[in-house]
């Protein structure tokens, strides 16, 4: 008997309906799945497992490295962190051929969450990057 | 079914996470991060400040080490992120090398992707991870990769090799392994979601 697997179907329609539903936070048993400790990607060692990284199939890791960076450099506003982090997943989800409507609902999910509840995390890192030298 | 039930659980989990946390308190504990102990084959490492966004893009499993080695790595990790946070610092404007016949001793430095790039301007440069360890009881060499995102939004992934040293007790950068840097890095979507970046296979021409 022939077995088709969703890896093999996922080729035949190019990701598509399944794609457009994947959700990853890019962990799995307490470890990240990419080999970083905890806290690398989206969300803190805290909330790792729960923030996803792939969100409705669009890899947006590389905007939370930047914006998680961009708050623990001594000296960079909160505001432009928050909004290149905006800008960031807008491009990241383009390239990765997000739609408009998409690509809106990432960057807005997460950029309101970063602005809105964003502020501890914000000055923490920068008071441990401004003493450090960071 | 199962890829559609684990998906719907997530939405479900992350949209609940987003009305829980509207509280202010709640918030400071759970998206503050001051650091942890990650334990990798038995082997405990510190993942605190200073540098404490570099320590978590150590990529520290399913590299082959031996507890052996991850100790030697735990014991490099403070010079190994403080280099890394030097390079992802703008240099000051100084000549590309010392000048011929110096007396001055030159402290062993890497070499800045600012200038190899020629990234001006407000652009930044960040880490993403650091990983290939390949570490002998005296040294330890590793691969670091970057990215920055250009002027109009596209994002450059870059790749340099490092090697390490033991002398007199301390790690200490020692020279980059490769006259040339892996460099710009080659960017694709896999099956599983993931966008992954690895050195541009040449083509046949």
């Amino acid at each position: 008997m022939q077995t088709f697997s969703l890896e093999m179907a996922e080729q035949v329609q190019g990701g598509g309906f399944w794609s457009f539903l994947k959700f990853e936070s890019g962990t799995s048993k307490g470890a990240r799945v990419d080999g970083n400790a905890l806290g690398a990607g989206c969300g803190t060692v805290k909330s790792d497992a729960f923030i996803p990284d792939i969100l409705f199939g669009i890899d947006i890791s590389q905007a939370c490295f930047e914006h998680d960076q961009s708050y623990a450099t001594c000296g960079f506003e909160k505001s432009t962190a928050d909004a290149n982090f905006y800008s960031n997943i807008m491009n990241e989800c383009g390239e990765q051929g997000g739609g408009m409507l998409t690509c809106n609902a990432i960057s807005g999910i997460y950029y309101v969450t970063v602005a809105f509840l964003g502020e501890s995390a914000y000055k923490n890192a920068q008071e441990s990057s401004c003493r450090w030298g960071d | 079914m199962n890829h559609l039930k684990k998906n719907m659980g997530l939405i479900g989990t992350f949209l609940g996470l987003f009305m829980h946390t509207t509280s202010s308190a709640m918030a400071a504990s759970f998206f503050v991060d001051k650091g942890h102990t990650d334990v990798v084959e038995g082997i405990a490492f510190e993942i605190v400040p200073p540098h404490l966004f570099i320590k978590k893009a150590f990529k520290l499993r399913d590299e082959n080490l031996t507890p052996a080695q991850l100790l030697l790595i735990r014991e490099a990790m403070p010079a190994i992120a403080s280099m890394t946070q030097q390079i992802l610092m703008r240099p000051p404007n100084r000549p590309a090398q010392a000048p011929e016949n110096s007396e001055v001793l030159e402290v062993l430095q890497p070499r800045s992707i600012y200038q190899m790039q020629h990234i001006e301007g407000p652009t930044q440069l960040f880490i993403q991870t650091l990983k290939n360890w390949q570490v002998t009881d005296t040294s330890i060499q590793f691969s670091s990769d970057y990215f920055y995102t250009q002027a109009g939004g596209h994002t450059v992934n870059f790749r340099d090799t490092y090697m390490f040293t033991k002398t007199t007790g301390s790690w200490q950068f020692l020279k980059h392994p490769k006259r040339m840097p892996e460099g710009v890095l080659q960017c694709v979507k896999s099956t599983s979601g993931w966008m992954r970046c690895d050195v541009r296979v040449p083509t046949a021409q």
